[in-house]
């Protein structure tokens, strides 16, 4: 990783814990993304891995894999730690390990630079020596007298330039068809969404009695009686109670409010069976029906 | 030349460049871009140095050096029988082209001509490979070609005293001739330099390593040894440029693959609302979004090893989106539900191994719920949203480490993709292990393991062995079963790797002896309750195995019926499988094979069809074995992959007198030239076979043929029986009722009540439902399992199951010929002690505490 690429990572993960932490929820949910699936694990193959023994799959694969293995392992850090599990103390271990990890990437290059570890091109800048070829000794060979090396030979600029410039437009002439992909996808997944959800939404009327409180001394106990997906097509509703202690009424035409609901709370006789019955405008018997069982 | 009788050498098997590259990039010869192909050595004047693909790149062949002064071009063949060159019918005669030869001519005439990103001249003494063999490097060693035109040149400085060594490893190496001449300075055609070093130089012989797929060496810190310069006037420039990407037809063919998600989409949609011919849809869209892929999978016409990973991933999004698309906007699995719960309460708790009613298991494995738990809570996202942000990515993880641990191995991107296309057609790969489950979380890194140890054995450095141990932790801490199948995995490969080389090295059972430490420890003092939870269904097989062994009864399945003409497709599929599975064995066989990695593909493929036989063991048999497949598909995917992209012979070809040799060394791997009639037939026989895999594992896998649409409830019918009056019930549960409570029901009642309601779950109350009249045995029931409340979908008067069962542990599974009856459901209302507190037309809530 070099300077300007370890720079983008760190300013990525504080831009993104600082979105995580301080933003509303589009904002909040790219940054955790960023810190939750990608810039932990990028950091630590870089730390690992800082010369190229992957390939570029293998730095693909282990960017999003090492990143779930932070949050899996850290949690339990955490957990052993007695540190809560919340929005902080994950943006902390994820930042935080990214943040060590691009430490520890750069700490080799440090100490490469203190000799000749650095490489002067001819247009001056400076680059790492180490992304010069160099043989790599294989165990065993020391006394084998063949040298297998790689060098560059030096190119004109133009020419690579123009020869850069080329390979980018092939590049996104061949990836242009992935703009079709993702606009099908996307087609695809509206649909999806769209028919899911219209099929599921449907309005569910219920009726529902709490668990009734102990008998009181006169033999009654109270019920919290509550109606819910009251449709104002169906209004008025009505509500039957039976048998009913003095002073209840047996019938009434309920107040749908807002929500499309209904409470109550009545007080019914505890030695015998009360049947509620909920009713629609025209109905004659019951559309929802509870019964509280006598108590002995 | 190529060595027949080692796949490694044979021109189907790999590119001499890293990454599997052809010679000729861009394909602009007649070495095609076809990673498949072995490169063309063309330069007259130089050592050719083969690089297998497809074997082991752990070995490295070097012939000895021969007597002969004439230039060599191509690795010789060892057995002059085999087939060698672009077709298997090439004689072996172009083995050595003499100097005045072209020496294109012992492959492919149209790559004769040499471009400077072709020619590889690599002079190794002879005497090096055998201590190269036990060298761990030597899995990186490769001879460097230059990927990119005018990009890299290599400089080689020959060894003065070659010795005499034994042909131990793939990589083939013929030197140059004593009297070679010069090469010719060629600015532009061939930058290839030769050196001879001083004799008075302390020479030190080194080879780049370059990584499979990465076209491009290894470099390594320069204060090892600097790099040397053709003109030390001029600086050399780094060789880091990466070669430029090469998607070739991916991102065109995963346009048709996209175009088979949106019909299945149509058919989801078609489902939901009842049209008739959602179903065609939905077969068609499946196979337009697997077969396009497979196709040019195996076409062997692909650009490189990008274009075999886009078009890898490219499948295994569409394939995600197919589960996804399903049910996208809630969890309706019953596991999926449980792990939506298991994560909710670690948002909500903050802490980690609190109880989980709905799997109390899951909490000692919680991988995925701290995924789950981390994403919902750094985006903000709800844990539903968060969960299938999860799963598919770690889905696209287990994808792409696959790949790469093929690569790897393989050497090859073909047979990489093909091996992933064909693990697609698992039977619970599209659902079952994309779902937010424990056991999604914990397979990539299941595979990650294999390919860090894979990596450490081969020469990397400790920090793959600390991958490896990092990825064992996170897959013991993430699902029990995944576990130990890692555990055995990695035995299995040490156990090969032991028995076929040698000397032995030992250090091949440190991972797996971490393993056994990891897990050991994780499930001796963290996760107890394990054990006792596996014991059931193992003791439920064990006992079947064990009557059918006495002949006290028969192997029975109350599952769902399957029709004959989906066995007749599994069946097929597992037919050309195990066909597939001979072939290669044989050619193995034959040819004396000792690659241990494969040795373990062939092991782990028995083991596949040896668990295929688990279905027929009792009630959880086919769940066994079609969870148990989920590991042993891999290696059996690798296998066929194998088989299929080289072409491994099915049956000999008959000689010149019309007889086949059953017993001869038929050519390892079948090269077919690209074009021919030959490759078509091969290509389509194999995408059909793929295909046919896939249509069965649909048919099949998860969810069941029944409900393999989305679509109005139906009963026992698992996401098909999530609607939301089971939803809204579960809710009032958990707001009126709080948590906690026993709750006994249907399965989709006890499943929707453990997790939305937060309840705890009572399964074992078929029989209270059953029963058409109150009697004290069911009053003791209920006494005895404490069951607080019961819940009753009317629905279960009006449809039979889906799955052959209402119940978990139904005691009428298999059997139930009619829906339960109105005096059956009914009856509740009748008990004097029992209230009914909630009614919502089609889900009632009866509370039980009375009696």
């Amino acid at each position: 990783m070099n300077r300007l690429l370890t720079r983008a990572v760190a300013g990525a993960t504080l831009v993104s814990a600082l979105l995580v932490l301080f933003t509303p929820r589009p904002f909040a949910a790219a940054g955790g993304l960023l810190l939750g699936f990608l810039l932990p694990g990028a950091a630590l193959t870089q730390a690992l891995f800082p010369v190229r023994v992957l390939t570029r799959i293998e730095r693909l694969v282990l960017a999003p894999a090492l990143s779930l293995a932070t949050l899996v392992l850290g949690g339990l850090l955490l957990y052993v730690c007695r540190a809560p599990l919340g929005r902080v103390s994950w943006t902390a271990l994820t930042a935080g390990v990214t943040v060590l990890a691009l430490i520890a990437t750069t700490i080799p290059r440090l100490r490469s630079t203190g000799g000749a570890a650095e490489d002067v091109t001819t247009t001056g800048d400076i680059r790492p020596a180490r992304v010069v070829a160099a043989p790599q000794e294989v165990p065993g060979m020391a006394e084998a007298h063949t040298i297998l090396m790689q060098v560059v030979p030096a190119e004109n600029e133009a020419t690579v330039a123009a020869r850069d410039k080329a390979q980018r437009r092939k590049l996104i002439r061949q990836l242009l068809p992935l703009v079709l992909v993702v606009a099908i996808l996307g087609g695809a997944g509206w649909l999806s969404l769209s028919t899911s959800q219209s099929t599921y939404d449907t309005t569910v009327t219920t009726l529902s009695a709490s668990p009734p409180a102990p008998a009181d001394a006169d033999g009654n106990r109270t019920v919290v009686l509550k109606a819910t997906g009251l449709l104002d097509q169906d209004a008025p509703y009505k509500v039957t109670v039976s048998p009913v202690a003095a002073g209840t009424k047996a019938s009434r035409r309920i107040t749908i409010d807002a929500n499309g609901e209904w409470t109550e709370t009545v007080t019914v006789p505890a030695d015998s069976r009360v049947t509620v019955g909920l009713y629609r405008s025209g109905d004659d018997s019951a559309y929802r029906t509870v019964s509280i069982a006598a108590t002995e | 030349m190529l060595n027949s009788s080692d796949p490694s050498a044979t021109p189907g098997g790999q590119s001499a460049t890293p990454g599997g590259q052809s010679a000729t990039p861009g394909g602009r010869s007649a070495t095609p871009d076809d990673p498949e192909k072995t490169a063309v050595i063309p330069a007259p004047d130089a050592t050719a140095v083969l690089r297998p693909a497809v074997e082991d790149p752990d070995k490295t062949v070097a012939l000895p050096e021969p007597a002969a002064a004439e230039p060599t071009t191509v690795a010789a063949a060892a057995k002059p029988p085999a087939a060698v060159g672009p077709t298997a019918a090439k004689p072996p005669a172009a083995v050595k082209p003499t100097a005045a030869e072209p020496p294109a001519a012992t492959a492919k005439p149209a790559a004769a001509e040499p471009t400077a990103e072709e020619t590889q001249v690599i002079r190794l003494p002879t005497g090096t490979t055998s201590r190269m063999d036990t060298s761990t490097k030597a899995d990186e060693t490769q001879v460097i070609r230059p990927s990119v035109p005018a990009a890299d040149e290599t400089q080689i400085i020959p060894a003065p005293k070659p010795k005499p060594q034994p042909a131990a490893d793939e990589t083939q190496v013929l030197p140059a001739p004593a009297a070679k001449p010069k090469p010719k300075p060629k600015p532009s055609a061939d930058e290839t330099q030769i050196i001879t070093a001083p004799a008075t130089s302390p020479a030190v012989t080194a080879i780049i390593p370059v990584v499979p797929g990465a076209q491009e060496p290894t470099a390594t810190p320069a204060e090892t040894t600097p790099a040397p310069v053709k003109d030390p006037a001029r600086p050399p420039r780094p060789a880091r440029r990466r070669p430029p990407l090469e998607f070739g037809h991916a991102p065109v063919v995963l346009v048709m693959s996209a175009l088979g998600v949106l019909m299945v989409a149509l058919a989801y949609a078609g489902g939901r609302i009842g049209t008739g011919n959602a179903t065609i849809a939905y077969w068609i869209g499946q196979v337009v979004v697997f077969t396009p892929v497979v196709v040019r999978l195996l076409s062997r016409r692909m650009a490189g090893a990008a274009e075999s990973f886009l078009l890898v991933m490219g499948l295994g999004l569409n394939q995600y989106l197919l589960k996804w698309f399903y049910s996208p906007e809630q969890f309706r699995f019953p596991d999926e539900l449980q792990h939506w719960l298991g994560t909710t309460i670690i948002l909500e708790s903050g802490k980690l191994f609190q109880p989980n009613p709905a799997l109390p298991p899951a909490v000692h494995f919680p991988g995925l719920a701290e995924m789950g738990a981390a994403v919902a809570a750094l985006t903000g996202l709800p844990v539903e949203a968060a969960g299938i942000v999860v799963a598919g990515v770690a889905r696209l993880v287990f994808v792409a480490t696959l790949f790469a641990v093929v690569l790897r191995a393989s050497r090859s991107p073909a047979v990489a993709g093909v091996c992933c296309a064909i693990y697609a057609t698992a039977l619970h790969y599209l659902f079952f292990n994309s779902s937010y489950l424990y056991q999604t979380a914990a397979l990539p890194f299941l595979i990650l393991t294999v390919w860090s140890t894979r990596r450490w054995r081969s020469g990397g450095g400790p920090q793959f062995l600390a991958v490896a141990v990092a990825s064992i932790m996170v897959t013991t801490v993430s699902h029990h079963v995944t576990a130990f199948a890692l555990v055995l995995t990695l035995f299995l490969l040490a156990a090969v790797e032991l028995f076929l080389q040698k000397p032995r090295r030992w250090s091949a059972l440190v991972v797996p002896g971490i393993a056994v430490a990891v897990v050991a420890l994780w499930i001796g003092t963290v996760a107890t309750d394990v054990v006792s939870y596996l014991e059931a269904p193992i003791d439920q097989v064990a006992e079947t195995v064990r009557n059918l062994v006495a002949g006290t009864s028969e192997a029975s399945s109350t599952t769902a019926s399957v029709s004959i003409g989906q066995l007749a497709l599994q069946g097929i599929g597992l037919i050309g499988l195990f066909v597939l599975y001979l072939a290669l064995l044989r050619d193995m066989l034959q040819r004396s094979d000792r690659d241990p990695w494969r040795w373990a593909a062939i092991a782990g493929g028995a083991l596949f069809f040896a668990g295929n036989g688990v279905r027929f063991l009792g009630q959880n048999g086919p769940e066994i074995a079609g969870r148990l497949s989920t590991f042993t598909y891999v290696p059996i995917s690798i296998v066929a992959a194998i088989a299929l992209v080289r072409g491994v012979q099915l049956i000999p070809a008959r000689d010149a007198d019309g007889k086949r040799h059953w017993r001869a060394a038929a050519p390892a791997i079948d090269y077919v030239a690209p074009g021919n009639w030959n490759l078509y037939s091969r290509v389509a026989a194999g995408s059909l076979m793929i295909t046919i895999l896939m249509i069965g594992a649909r048919a099949g896998g998860w969810p069941p043929i029944g409900s393999i649409l989305p679509g109005p409830y139906l009963a026992g019918a698992f996401e098909r029986s999530v609607d939301v009056y089971g939803v809204s019930a579960a809710y009032w549960e958990r707001d009126t009722l709080g948590h906690g409570n026993r709750v006994g029901g249907d399965i989709t009642s006890v499943s929707l009540a453990s997790t939305y309601g937060r309840q705890d779950p009572v399964r074992e109350v078929g029989t209270l439902y059953y029963a058409t009249t109150w009697s004290l045995e069911d009053e003791q029931l209920v006494s005895d399992l404490q069951i607080q409340y019961l819940v009753v979908d009317k629905r279960l008067g009006e449809l039979l199951p889906q799955d052959e069962a209402y119940f978990e542990n139904d005691p009428h599974a298999g059997s139930i010929t009619s829906p339960l009856t109105s005096t059956q459901l009914g009856k509740f209302d009748t008990l004097p002690e029992v209230d009914r507190l909630y009614d919502n037309g089609t889900v009632r809530v009866y509370r039980m505490g009375n009696l």
